[in-house]
């Protein structure tokens, strides 16, 4: 499968990955093997809540949390505007 | 974020447990399993799959099959019994190993001590040769006090069952018992463990699970592992059978805090000292129990922050999270009949790790607000500076690289310095000179050597890195992609200032963010300042996306709890990693001018030069960002096309489908 960015200020890559392993999951439980998705994304909370198959937006709020939690902390590092 | 994952209060789903033993199973990647799952005193899972024997003939495999735990042998037996006589203050964990082995009383050995040996940090080597054991002890260890060390004590990480047959002697020393002895009564008979011994009885024979083809006949009830087996059966590293429900007993004693049925085996401090991460070697251990070592890492990123654990060769492991007395037991016989399967089993365990710690364990946030989206703006920075960017929207050729500023600056920053230089094809300015090049022929600067990280100088390999020299300039370049991941003081020698000059891509998992920290880490012990000559993010500085990193599971391809897509530039990054880590170096980040965080890097007018083999656009270098994830499962993400991660396939895909659930509104701005 192809995958053809139509919009690079939209895409969202990790959403992307999330949903496609997650619609693998539901569609080919038997061959898919999402467990070492783990080894890139190292993220408990995450990983659990992809494992028990639940909502995409489920995943991406574990994710926001943490998203909010570094914007706090990268502040006095950055250079650029 | 995650404060601590609890084991929640309905009954767990442990239905993709059963898919995963049962696959293995159907496959033939082992001939049977049986896996048990309590928390505190209760069993939430125990079920049998498969066969306990193929050889000479078919057996079911059943929950009461005992197994030879292989190296189980050393959390559950020896260091236990070694905790037990550290309690009683009969051993040290800080003494020299020679103190209760005259065998290791030169000066030599002085640095080996019994918590290195515990932590497979002491220099020893793996294994020994087996006829040295054969010889049995004391002269077993003269035999291995006359191996050289591998590296000194103290100064690294090689799990060693060397380490593991010494402490063994140390309580036959210290205790005046053997090991079976001794841990028959400190743990066995105290637990009713009627099912658990070194060199079980022959009345338990047809319940254990055979092993392996040795000199024409299959071990059953006999050892597997061959120094165990030389040693007579009983071995620090290796020798015990056992089932999962005395397994269970042991867990069950450990995560009550030493004490089950009111029978005492441990003091509460004792065990969380024995499972404290201990800071020797590489920090990845504690005390005979496995936390985050390369070993784990099948297992402990599913499991809770905290949770230690251990394999066994025959195929066992059991990992136990302390902080929910949640534990997991699997045993496999997957050495029968004929050996092999070592890379077979880890897919076993990492899927059935990965289901029951998704059944068990559910995070616990911080705070409860609404998600507002997957991701968004970065901030401002905080002291408004921001090095002539405006915030046009676009900016096409007026963007100068860090070296573009270096160059414009005459190398003030450098002169008078031996420059070491972390560099490779990316390190090019604005006209295509090479760095290399450029600080060599700088004046009032030496360029003294040359660092490349994964990939190379030329970025064109995909294995590990030699050593080499810059046919231009004849100056070494070190490979910091190789068996050191790091610069050494050989390869710093006379370095007095350490430049880094590569493209990022802005993802977590790019290597060259380790390799940054590693520097810093290094060039901060010897006093060398760093100076980072920033590039762009390519794929802008707005958007950051993905969770954090979990801090205690930092490695080579994640180097620090960042999210997946950074939003930050290398210099940026290389800010915040010394600051939050507490890396004592002097940092100095020569910054762009031009660049601001809304421009992609075919907006800078910088030439683009492929970071990597497979990342050969910037559409590439954006998708690596989250399809790179998929990588390690068994899809392929389009290595060794034309257009790596911009396609995903595997042959049991059916395409049609799944590009119409992926629908636009699910993931915008790609079809």
């Amino acid at each position: 499968m192809r995958l053809i960015v139509t919009d690079r200020d939209q895409i969202r890559p990790v959403t992307v990955a999330l949903a496609l392993a997650g619609a693998l999951r539901e569609r080919h439980r038997a061959e898919f093997r999402p467990e070492r998705i783990q080894n890139l994304l190292v993220n408990r909370a995450t990983m659990w809540a992809f494992l028990r198959s639940e909502p995409l937006e489920h995943l991406l709020s574990w994710a926001d949390e943490d998203r909010r939690s570094f914007l706090k902390r990268l502040a006095s590092y950055l250079i650029y505007r | 974020m995650v404060l601590a994952a609890v084991a929640h209060a309905e009954a767990p789903d442990f239905s993709a447990v059963d898919e995963a033993a049962r696959d293995a199973v159907t496959s033939g990647e082992v001939p049977g399993a049986v896996i048990l799952v309590g928390r505190g005193d209760d069993v939430l899972y125990s079920r049998a799959f498969g066969w306990r024997a193929l050889v000479p003939g078919p057996e079911p495999m059943t929950t009461d099959t005992i197994f030879d735990i292989a190296s189980l042998t050393k959390p559950v037996g020896t260091a236990v019994a070694i905790m037990s006589l550290v309690e009683k203050g009969a051993v040290d964990l800080d003494a020299p190993l020679g103190r209760y082995l005259k065998e290791f009383q030169p000066h030599a050995f002085q640095q080996i001590t019994i918590r290195r040996l515990l932590t497979h940090s002491a220099g020893l080597a793996a294994i020994p040769a087996n006829h040295s054991m054969a010889v049995g002890f004391p002269a077993a260890a003269r035999a291995i006090a006359k191996m050289k060390l591998d590296y000194p004590p103290g100064t690294g990480f090689q799990y060693s069952d060397t380490g593991f047959i010494l402490l063994g002697e140390v309580v036959r020393r210290v205790s005046g018992r053997s090991l079976d002895d001794y841990l028959e009564r400190l743990l066995f008979r105290p637990l009713g463990l009627r099912d658990t011994a070194f060199r079980p009885a022959a009345a338990l024979r047809e319940r254990i699970a055979p092993t392996e083809w040795n000199q024409g006949h299959i071990l059953r009830g006999e050892v597997h592992d061959p120094r165990a087996r030389e040693l007579s059966g009983v071995a620090g590293h290796a020798g015990i059978f056992s089932t999962a429900a005395d397994l269970a007993r042991i867990c069950r004693m450990l995560v009550n805090g030493g004490a089950l049925d009111g029978r005492r085996v441990l003091r509460r401090d004792t065990i969380q000292l024995m499972w404290t991460r201990d800071q020797g070697g590489n920090g990845t251990r504690a005390l005979g129990w496995d936390v985050t070592s390369s070993y784990a890492l099948i297992m402990a990123p599913f499991f809770p922050a905290g949770s230690v654990g251990h394999t066994g060769f025959t195929g066992t492991s059991i990992w136990i999270d302390p902080a929910s007395r949640t534990y997991l037991i699997l045993l496999t016989n997957r050495v029968h009949p004929s050996g092999g399967g070592a890379a077979r089993i880890r897919e076993l365990r990492t899927r059935v790790t990965a289901a029951a710690g998704a059944a068990l364990f559910r995070p616990v946030p911080v705070t409860t607000a609404a998600s507002s989206g997957p991701a968004a703006d970065v901030p401002e920075p905080v002291d408004g500076s921001d090095n002539g960017a405006t915030t046009r929207s676009l900016a096409t050729e007026t963007v100068k690289s860090g070296l573009d500023v270096l160059v414009e600056r005459g190398f003030a920053p450098l002169r008078g310095h031996a420059v070491g230089l972390v560099t490779n094809q990316t390190g090019i300015d604005a006209r295509g000179r090479r760095a290399i090049d450029l600080i060599a022929g700088a004046p009032g600067v030496r360029l003294q050597a040359i660092f490349s990280p994964e990939h190379g100088i030329a970025g064109m390999v995909d294995a590990d890195v030699p050593h080499g020299r810059d046919p231009a300039t004849g100056r070494p370049i070190w490979s910091l992609y190789g068996p050191s991941r790091r610069p050494d003081s050989a390869m710093l020698r006379d370095v007095t200032a350490l430049v880094f000059d590569i493209q990022d891509v802005g993802t977590r998992y790019y290597t060259y963010l380790s390799t940054l920290v590693y520097a810093m880490e290094e060039a901060g012990r010897r006093g060398i300042p760093v100076f980072v000559l920033d590039r762009p993010n390519p794929i802008g500085g707005r958007v950051v996306e993905g969770p954090l990193l979990d801090a205690d599971l930092e490695s080579f391809t994640g180097v620090h709890p960042i999210p997946v897509r950074t939003g930050l530039t290398i210099g940026e990054f290389g800010r915040l990693a010394a600051a939050e880590r507490r890396i004592p170096v002097s940092l100095t980040v020569i910054a762009m001018s031009g660049w601001d965080r809304s421009l992609w890097y075919d907006q800078t007018g910088l030439p683009w030069v492929n970071p990597s083999p497979n990342i050969r656009s910037l559409t590439e270098a954006l998708l690596y960002s989250g399809i790179g994830l998929l990588e390690a499962t068994n899809l392929s993400v389009g290595r060794g096309t034309a257009t790596p991660f911009e396609v995903v396939g595997a042959p049991w895909i059916e395409p049609v489908g799944l590009a119409e659930q992926l629908a636009p509104s699910t993931a915008p701005g790609c079809d």
